[in-house]
């Protein structure tokens, strides 16, 4: 995969992750649910910063960044809280494969972007229920 | 990958090993001297124990320390007789592990060296959050 290619990749799962969390937090109750609310709109503030930050990025290494698509299938429902976090989480876990796979292929700031944000997103999966594992964001390990 | 370039990648292969055997110790002297923590550290272990492996395992020749923690470096660092305390060190040690292997990551020459690398920073980040979040738990 070329340098280009993994910018081009994360930024298409940001536009999914921000998507994603977009419709979660539409309906993650702020009353009955105060900390996923929290969590949920931090994520989405921190995904849309890196979804602006990787289109510079794919314009500075020479690419036309990838358009979101129009719309996203969602893990589940995403109705009941349960469902709602699991969604949260998958979105999670799907970033993190990509930006393990950034660093992969990506060399200076580049790499350093995608390795913040893989750690950001392991950190932010035990926020969402998931146990700490050996490799995150490496399923193959 | 040039031969300067993979033996500045053994080099930090090394460099990580010794770091994450190191933690492995730090953690299994916690163990030792906290036995109601050993349910709770037993899964960290294992994670350091899994890099570890891994590291050996793709540069065999590197020199490493044996499985079994230096008895002269359990005893020689200190392990606080209060647990939330010892936890919080714990958590501490972690975030620099995080940190250091971060940098390699950035470093490594190799781009399946620096994704493995990148996995490892990341797990000790969530090591750090989880003994973190523990300890304040049982503070509570």
């Amino acid at each position: 995969m070329t340098p280009l290619q993994a910018l081009q990749n994360a930024l298409a799962g940001e536009h999914a992750a921000v998507y994603v969390y977009g419709v979660i937090g539409g309906r993650v109750p702020r009353s009955a649910a105060p900390a996923l609310a929290a969590q949920v709109s931090t994520a989405y503030t921190t995904h849309r910063a890196r979804r602006d930050q990787l289109t510079t990025m794919v314009r500075a290494a020479g690419g036309e960044p990838v358009a979101a698509e129009v719309s996203y299938q969602l893990p589940n429902d995403a109705r009941s809280l349960r469902e709602l976090r699991v969604a949260a989480l998958g979105t999670e876990q799907r970033c993190a494969a990509v930006y393990a796979d950034t660093v992969g292929s990506t060399a200076r700031a580049n790499r350093q972007f995608a390795i913040d944000a893989l750690v950001d997103s392991a950190v932010r999966q035990l926020g969402l229920g998931s146990r700490a594992v050996a490799y995150p964001g490496i399923p193959e390990l | 990958m040039r031969a300067d370039d993979a033996d500045s990648d053994v080099a930090l292969a090394s460099e990580t090993l010794a770091g994450e055997e190191l933690m492995l110790s730090r953690i299994q002297a916690t163990a030792q001297r906290h036995h109601k923590l050993r349910p709770r550290l037993g899964p960290s272990m294992d994670v350091h124990a899994a890099h570890a492996r891994l590291l050996r395992e793709a540069a065999p020749d590197v020199p490493h320390e044996s499985t079994s923690p230096d008895p002269t470096l359990v005893h020689t660092e200190k392990v606080s007789p209060n647990s939330d305390r010892a936890m919080r060190r714990l958590s501490l040690q972690e975030d620099r592990l995080s940190l250091t292997n971060r940098q390699s990551a950035f470093t490594a020459k190799s781009g399946d060296f620096a994704r493995v690398l990148a996995g490892m920073a990341a797990a000790a980040a969530q090591q750090a959050v989880d003994f973190d979040q523990r300890t304040r738990a049982t503070s509570r």
